[in-house]
């Protein structure tokens, strides 16, 4: 793609990405701290019962919530989902190139199997644009993986979903 | 349809319970072949027949009685349905007569749907039995069970077992779920069927009275694996068992039918027996009544013993597939560096002030040492970093990711799978010699382990009994004495290594005989019972073959066998255990306590330092059976004694 017409068209994703996160970050699943329990005294007793607090959002019954539908993640947030529940091991697998998180993503992101090594190789080579420090969140990462996967003509013919 | 009208909403406003469904005429719905269908229930005897009761989650109460364990009223068409399955079961059939429902008028839920469609396992199993004729009872369809089922995408199921977690006492057990694997996309996005408790309290006190007796509701849930994945090898670092169920696609389809019907339903969760693992056995047991995997248990159910039943069905479970916790990733990566990468990764995990030593590597050892560290430092961070640790885990990742290689494989060893283990219930049968002659002794445990026993597909070095039982007989007066009634008595001996330190605990609690002749307030000689409660924190390590530790331990002990009734004080216990893990193994422990308060007043001194040792000697025989030599040593008293042990 020529330079001049890259720019203005990653210019405008990143001003669009800003103004969308802030309304991202909304919508995600609250998968991110479902499991880990800040109270330790509740974390030592919840084995008792093997109670996760996961069991509520992924009841088996009718009802939608946020990012489910008869308790199962409805398809279109299931990439937020693996996201938020899997923020560290996919930093750990893009920073290395491989991993089944990686692998995962890959999946849902509806990859074909032949982009899939250079998918694997653009992640870690765009770690750092893609988790530009410790703070970002899994939606954000997400959004930023999924603009630059945009950029290139090749993961758009070949990745249903980004 | 309008003469109708009121009759359907009349049976509507009932509720749930469709009393009298037989008076509706609707369509081509055929009352008399109701009527017929009712008359071949009665001569099948089909409402006390094992494949409904099974469907209905029935349990025998006493002969001919019957008790479902759903406790959500809506699980049942009967308003007698909970404990008279043949009353469900009219009910049910006359049910599936109704016309369809008129739609939902306001949040649909699964009370709205036709009886046909909320009980597809019941309908599936009834037409079994009774071959329906569709003209004279119309088939309703089911679109919301439909695409259910199409998003759940399950084309095959596995039985997920988590290892047992020795730092959580409660979940020493383990824990078991299915897996429903979809044909593509990996095992991670997989969906699960999870039976928990929802705890409605966090009250520490409450807690684990509430599990245990069942106050809590339990009930199924869908939670995506790599959810599960997370919460077991990442952050409480317990291994995953995966068993693949061989079971063909109508089978699959039962289960989830089954599993459409129990979703909404409440069942009361008990911590021993009506718990996951029971549950699971259930569930598989309405997908095929004939493997009858609940008739064995009453009392209690452990999840290994689930495992044990479900792989003892050979044509139904495949040899299992391991995936290993963080904890045993580590210890993989770390294994795999040279002594110097070693060091390097160890300060590495800490600080990146040796980055320029880690460049004068080859790429892919610098990717062995930073996976190595990142590792390290998610450990020590234990799922719960601070601002500076996320930092530091950050700036490794970003070192990593300039390295562009692939990381090795960390090669990990598969330990015994967990139902090759010796069996949680033993009694054990001895004779031994003592001061005050010889005795025969009795012993009994509902459960489970103890570092003496063949370790095989236990965690190495952990101790968790309960229920444990000891009565000794003398040979001479013939009069019994209780040696010990134990509660629960549970040591975690995880030994530190290199980069980990981890801490070694226990704790103790029940009735026990008082081990010394001295002063003893109001009893004499043996015999003097008292209740107490010991433990501490403690550090355990390799030392050669040995597996060797110490503990600090506070103890109190109430009761007649205690000085003034009271006693409290701190103590000191160190030992080892030594031996392969099946064979013979060994035991040595010595014991000092030093009571602040006891017959003697506070602080009594010196003299009143009580020191004891014990050991035994374990040969195992088979898995669940060995011979075991104990011996123990108080003051000038001696004592010894042989005993069998076999596990049950």
């Amino acid at each position: 793609m020529n330079r001049l017409v890259a720019f203005p068209l990653v210019l405008a994703a990143l001003t669009f990405s800003n103004a969308a996160l802030a309304n991202y970050g909304s919508a995600g699943c609250g998968l991110g701290s479902l499991i880990i329990k800040d109270d330790n005294m509740l974390q030592l007793f919840a084995g008792t019962t093997n109670g996760t607090f996961a069991s509520q959002t992924f009841g088996i019954t009718f009802g939608t919530s946020n990012c489910t539908t008869g308790g199962i993640v409805r398809a279109d947030k299931e990439q937020e989902a693996f996201a938020e529940a899997n923020l560290d091991a996919l930093r750990r697998d893009m920073a290395r190139g491989q991993g089944e998180h990686l692998v995962a993503l890959a999946s849902l992101l509806e990859c074909e199997d032949e982009v899939r090594t250079d998918l694997y190789a653009f992640t870690q080579d765009r770690y750092e644009s893609v988790f530009p420090s410790e703070d970002t969140t899994a939606l954000q990462a997400l959004y930023m993986l999924k603009i630059q996967l945009s950029q290139d003509p090749t993961f758009v013919k070949e990745c249903g979903r980004i | 349809m309008r003469p109708h009208l009121s009759g359907i909403l009349a049976l509507l406003l009932a509720g749930p319970v469709y009393a009298e469904p037989a008076s509706v005429v609707h369509g081509q719905a055929d009352p008399a072949y109701l009527a017929e269908l009712r008359l071949r229930v009665e001569e099948l005897d089909l409402g006390r027949s094992h494949g409904w009761r099974v469907l209905g989650h029935y349990k025998g109460r006493a002969p001919g009685q019957w008790l479902s364990q759903a406790d959500g009223e809506d699980f049942f068409l009967s308003p007698d349905g909970a404990d008279d399955p043949e009353a469900e079961l009219q009910a049910t059939l006359a049910a599936f007569f109704l016309p369809p429902p008129p739609p939902p008028a306001g949040e649909p839920s699964h009370l709205d749907q036709h009886p046909q469609c909320r009980f597809p396992r019941r309908y599936a199993w009834l037409d079994e039995q009774l071959g329906f004729d569709p003209e004279r009872l119309p088939k309703q369809g089911c679109p919301e069970l439909e695409d259910w089922k199409q998003r759940l995408g399950a084309t095959r199921v596995t039985l997920v077992f988590a290892d047992a977690y020795i730092n959580n006492p409660a979940s020493m057990f383990g824990h078991t779920f299915l897996r429903l694997d979809k044909a593509q996309g990996g095992d991670l996005l997989a969906n699960t069927v999870n039976f928990s408790a929802e705890p409605w309290t966090s009250n520490p006190f409450i807690y684990p009275i509430a599990g245990i007796v069942g106050w809590f509701p339990g009930t199924y849930a869908t939670i995506p694996y790599y959810l599960k994945v997370r919460e077991y090898n990442a952050l409480e670092n317990r291994d995953l068992w995966e068993y693949p169920l061989d079971i063909d696609a109508e089978e699959l389809d039962r289960l989830l039918d089954h599993l459409w019907e129990i979703g909404p339903v409440v069942f009361r969760y008990h911590y021993f027996d009506e718990n996951c693992s029971y549950q699971l056995l259930a569930l598989l047991e309405a997908m095929d009544p004939s493997l009858r995997l609940t008739d064995r248990y009453s009392a209690w159910v452990f999840p290994t013993a689930t495992l044990r039943a479900v792989t003892a069905k050979t044509d139904l479970v495949q040899e299992p597939d391991f995936r290993p916790s963080m904890y045993r990733e580590l210890i993989a990566r770390r294994d795999a560096l040279l002594p110097d990468e070693r060091r390097l990764a160890r300060s590495l995990a800490r600080s990146l002030d040796e980055l320029a030593e880690l460049e004068t590597l080859e790429a892919p050892r610098q990717a062995a040492v930073l996976d190595a560290a990142w590792e390290l430092q998610r450990y020590r961070a234990a799922g719960e970093p601070d601002p500076a640790q996320r930092a530091h885990d950050q700036a490794l990742l970003v070192a990593r990711r300039r390295v562009s290689v692939t990381s090795e494989a960390p090669v990990i060893p598969t330990p015994d799978p967990p139902e090759r283990g010796h069996r949680g219930g033993m009694s054990a049968l001895g004779v031994g010699q003592g001061p005050q002659g010889s005795f025969a002794r009795l012993r009994l445990r509902a459960a489970m382990h103890d570092p003496l026993a063949s370790q095989q597909s236990y965690v190495p070095g952990t101790r968790l009994e309960m229920g444990h039982l000891s009565l000794r007989l003398p040979l001479d007066s013939g009069v019994p004495s209780l040696e010990h009634f134990i509660l629960f008595d549970a040591a975690s001996l995880a030994p530190s290594e290199p980069w980990i330190t981890r801490m070694a605990w226990r704790l103790r609690t029940g009735w026990e005989q008082q081990p010394f002749t001295e002063q003893r307030g109001d009893c004499q000689g043996r015999g003097c019972i008292a209740y107490g409660v010991s433990g501490g924190p403690g550090l355990a390590g390799k030392l050669g073959p040995l597996l060797a530790y110490g503990f600090f331990e506070g103890e109190a002990a109430l009761g007649a066998g205690v000085g003034r009734h009271l006693r409290l004080g701190p103590g000191a216990a160190g030992g080892f255990v030594l031996g392969p893990p099946e064979g013979i193994r060994m035991l040595v422990e010595g014991r000092a306590r030093y009571p602040l308060w006891s017959a003697q007043g506070l602080f009594p001194g010196a003299e009143a330092i009580e020191v004891l040792v014990e050991g035994g000697i374990a040969a195992h025989l088979r898995t669940n059976l060995e011979l075991r030599g104990l011996g123990r040593l108080v003051g000038e008293e001696a004592e010894g004694s042989l005993e069998v042990w076999m596990n049950w």
